[in-house]
């Protein structure tokens, strides 16, 4: 009798009185780990604004890259208590529309200033950048013209995100091979003796790269900003590449089984609105979505812009994915 | 009639038997039921058409024979020369440290190998000030895991074979003696006799851990060229949900791993048993060799350095300028409380399984009167070496996702793969010498009318008090330092040390990372220990 009244209480009340909550609304958005930082900012409350807006609680949970927030998704179906996913981007538009998790938007997408038409009716983008190389200029004197040139320096180590965990690694790989089409193989092949450690992630590789464990990061061309605004330092540099750039835009999504649909529309058009978009140049540091003119922090007018840029169609993406990241990892199976 | 007698005694055991074995049976085939939908025979001739599949899986044979071949190889010098020198100063603080290395948490002692052979640590320094030049990154790749291996592997077998050792009779010794053997002969006439089976099967065993291991590769492996199979299925799991790739690579490792076990089976060695100290030596005739006593030396210093200075590592980089900080975050005690809640479900969870496996074994060796086949009941507890815990997790996920409500599955699920994988640890303990009873003792009970509830306070539990809380204490420190299948779910909401410690380390947070796990080592001592104090009593028995 006292070992199961025992149990009971191990298994079931305090599990429950654990869990037990308030009885205000509550949104809840699954994040990236690169995201979380922005909520977290005290200086920028946009979390709060959103809260005394719709008077209800957000709940942001960081659950790492988007493969694996999909995959949690996959795994918890009909009890999954989330609303929101925000921190897709375009390399996974496909995967997200073919899983069947997202619903329609309904939003007016004719005053976004991304450098491309924006016709998707699931995801809402919320920023933009280009990915590129950072490195420090102080201790970096001349870095390389491009991708190939890095590859044939094998002295400059970089650390890259594994683009089956992370999609700015993923972007990493669709680069590669859209500038080089067959040739990044071998190209991948020279790459290999750069590459001083796979990390799992973006936030993980950055740690890294402050610790001077490598000399370039793969980031973004605005990553620089960080460093001026946040630091005061002029030294973190974003290397431009002759052969272009890659485009990603991070992406929001509703979910069609939201237990909040209401309260995710509302949501999702702030995260389109002037306070929400303004915050994401100081926050993100990446580009924001719409034109918010005088509050561009003037350090994003030193950043350089890509003349050529790459990006890949979803139906490109569901194609190739795999094939791509086969590719990739058979350059590392391979003495 | 003798026999009928004896039924009476044991009958409920059987019930509580059957319940147990049961539970794990079921559990095992509702998760493969559970995936059975999912699975597609297509999905195993992808897995073996596939170059990096075909890869992974014998690079995964590769990192585990060198990890085993390296193990072995340490592990018999190692042994001599403990037994050798059984008269040196630290000899009883080594063993003892031994006799502890299943409590260490792998994740903690990940981080320690990391602060001693990482791009900034103690080796490369050593080594930099000296030839002014370092080895840089040859921790992370085969080298890295082979070491971590060696860590948590040595221990083990240097453990088990220096008990082989201690089973030679001191009259074997006055013999070589007399006859004057060369230290070659001694070994290979006098001491590999007895080492030979404890050697093999202490080789399947590691081999098997290795096959099957995670935390080490994930952590030092350092990209998708060192990596395991367990690990790709966790990366199929978590990063693309691909529930037939991942149900295909499980089928492939629980067919080699079901054929090792069995094998493992053939050589039956206890395998948890720790080291019995012993009162009287005789010397050895190769002691005093000088060639012995720089092997000796050499030997001591290599397990020193291997199983003891991650330990170190830990313990000194732990008190650093962010120990207070971190000692004070709510993170670190909100995680350490739910550990705490987890390891001591798991640890009742995990006790009373190993207990209806002891009594289904107690029935058949003395109702049905088949000792053989007693033993094979242990089979049943290692279902964690053959089916992969991601595997397993992801299918009972699926099931209770509908039983459930979905706040109380992590921390459900949590608990019971954590009893799996610590039950293997705790069967091994109390199973074997609770079928030391003898036939005899057993009819005095019975003629004394001494049965049931009775039979187990007044018999069984003085005699099993120390196993039990060994084992206890074994399981619950097991479960409070596993990393475990936290990985696979990443849920915010529960978030355990090891976790913890697992999210700072894959940040490179590493001074915060070395607090918490110095916080896990010193508590995972401190539980071993006071359970062990308070349950384990006095060794007199109450008569």
């Amino acid at each position: 009798m006292k070992l199961s009244s025992l149990l009971f209480i191990f298994f079931f009340l305090i599990p429950s009185f654990l869990s037990a909550e308030n009885t205000k609304r509550k949104l809840v958005i699954y994040s990236t780990k690169g995201f979380s930082v922005s909520w977290k900012n005290p200086k920028h409350p946009f979390k709060k604004q959103f809260e005394a807006e719709c008077n209800c609680t957000v709940e942001f949970l960081a659950l790492g890259g988007t493969s694996a927030i999909l995959s949690k998704l996959m795994l918890e179906g009909k009890q999954s208590p989330a609303d929101l996913v925000i921190g897709l981007d375009n390399n996974l538009i496909d995967k997200a529309e073919k899983l069947g998790l997202f619903t329609q938007h309904n939003l007016n997408m004719s005053n976004l200033t991304i450098p491309i038409k924006w016709d998707n009716q699931y995801l809402v983008p919320y920023d933009y950048g280009y990915l590129s190389f950072i490195y420090n200029s102080k201790k970096l004197k001349t870095p390389p013209s491009s991708i190939e040139d890095l590859a044939n320096s094998p002295n400059i180590k970089i650390i890259m995100p594994d683009p089956r965990s992370s999609t700015l690694g993923l972007g990493l790989v669709a680069w590669i091979r859209l500038a080089y089409q067959e040739r990044a193989v071998e190209i991948w092949q020279k790459l290999k003796q750069n590459i001083v450690t796979v990390t799992k992630s973006w936030s993980d590789g950055y740690n890294l790269f402050l610790k001077g464990e490598a000399d370039m990061l793969l980031s973004y061309n605005s990553s620089p900003a960080y460093n001026m605004i946040a630091e005061d330092n002029y030294d973190i540099k974003a290397a431009e590449f002759s052969e272009g750039h890659y485009l990603q835009i991070e992406l929001i999504g509703k979910l069609k089984l939201a237990k909040e649909p209401e309260l995710a529309d509302q949501f999702l058009s702030f995260v389109l609105s002037h306070s929400f978009q303004h915050s994401i140049p100081i926050n993100n540091y990446m580009f924001p979505v719409i034109d918010i003119g005088e509050d561009l922090p003037k350090e994003y007018a030193k950043l350089f812009i890509p003349a050529k840029v790459f990006m890949t169609t979803p139906k490109q993406m569901q194609e190739n994915r795999n094939l791509w990241i086969q590719e990739w990892l058979n350059t590392f199976s391979r003495k | 009639m003798a026999k009928y007698i004896l039924k009476k005694i044991i009958d409920k055991h059987l019930i509580a038997f059957s319940l147990c074995a049961f539970i794990i049976i079921s559990l095992t085939l509702i998760t493969f039921l559970a995936l059975a939908n999912q699975f597609e025979w297509k999905a195993i001739s992808n897995i073996i058409n596939n170059h990096y599949s075909r890869y992974v899986i014998s690079f995964t044979f590769w990192q585990a024979t060198m990890s085993t071949i390296a193990s072995i190889c340490l592990a018999i010098p190692i042994a001599r020369s403990l037994h050798r020198r059984h008269k040196f100063i630290g000899r009883n603080l080594i063993l003892k440290f031994i006799n502890l290395s299943f409590v260490l948490p792998a994740i903690t002692l990940i981080l320690g190998i990391i602060i001693i052979h990482g791009k900034n640590g103690w080796i490369n320094n050593i080594i930099h000030k000296i030839f002014s030049t370092s080895f840089d990154y040859y921790l992370y790749g085969i080298l890295g895991v082979i070491i971590g291996h060696l860590t948590f592997c040595l221990p083990l077998a240097v453990r088990i074979l220096l008990n082989c050792l201690e089973s030679i009779p001191q009259e074997t010794w006055r013999l070589t003696t007399q006859l004057n053997l060369s230290s070659f002969n001694i070994f290979k006439i006098v001491e590999w006799p007895h080492l030979k089976s404890s050697t093999i099967s202490v080789a399947i065993l590691i081999f098997m851990m290795c096959f099957s291991s995670f935390a080490i590769v994930l952590s030092l492996g350092g990209g998708p060229a060192v990596t395991t199979l367990e690990v790709i299925i966790y990366q199929a799991l978590k990063l693309d949900f691909d529930l037939p790739y991942a149900t295909g690579l499980a089928l492939i490792q629980l067919t080699i791993c079901t054929i090792l076990m069995f094998f493992l089976y053939k050589y039956n060695t206890p395998l948890f048993r720790p080291i019995l100290f012993k009162d009287k030596y005789f010397e050895r005739p190769d002691s005093k060799k000088l060639s012995a006593l720089i092997i000796d030396i050499l030997s001591i210093l290599i397990l020193f350095i291997i199983t003891v200075m991650p330990i170190i590592a830990i313990l000194t980089n732990g008190f650093n300028n962010k120990f207070l900080a971190v000692l004070y975050s709510a993170e670190l005690w909100h995680s350490a409380t739910q550990s705490l809640l987890i390891s001591l479900c798991s640890g009742a969870l995990t006790l009373s399984l190993a207990f209806g496996l002891t009594s289904g074994a107690f029935y058949i060796k003395y109702t049905l009167n088949k000792p053989k086949f007693a033993k094979y009941i242990l089979l049943i507890s290692n279902i964690r070496l053959m089916v992969p815990t991601f595997v397993f997790s992801t299918g009972l996920f699926i099931v209770l996702n509908n039983l459930i409500d979905i706040k109380n599955i992590y921390f459900i699920l949590i608990i019971i793969m954590n009893s799996i994988a610590a039950l293997p640890f705790a069967t091994s303990i109390i199973l074997p010498p609770s079928l030391e009873f003898s036939s005899q003792e057993l009819y005095l009970c019975q003629s004394l009318d001494i049965k049931g509830w009775n039979f187990i306070k007044l018999i069984y539990w003085p005699r099993m008090r120390k196993s039990i809380s060994y084992a206890l204490a074994l399981v619950i420190t097991i479960s409070w330092g596993d990393l475990g299948i936290t990985a696979l779910f990443n849920n915010t909401n529960l978030i355990t040390l090891p976790y913890l410690l697992y999210n700072m380390m894959s940040s490179y947070y590493i001074e915060e990372a070395a607090v918490v796990a110095l916080v896990i080592l010193l508590s995972s001592f401190f539980l071993f220990w006071i359970i062990e104090e308070l349950l384990g009593g006095e060794e007199n028995v109450k008569a």
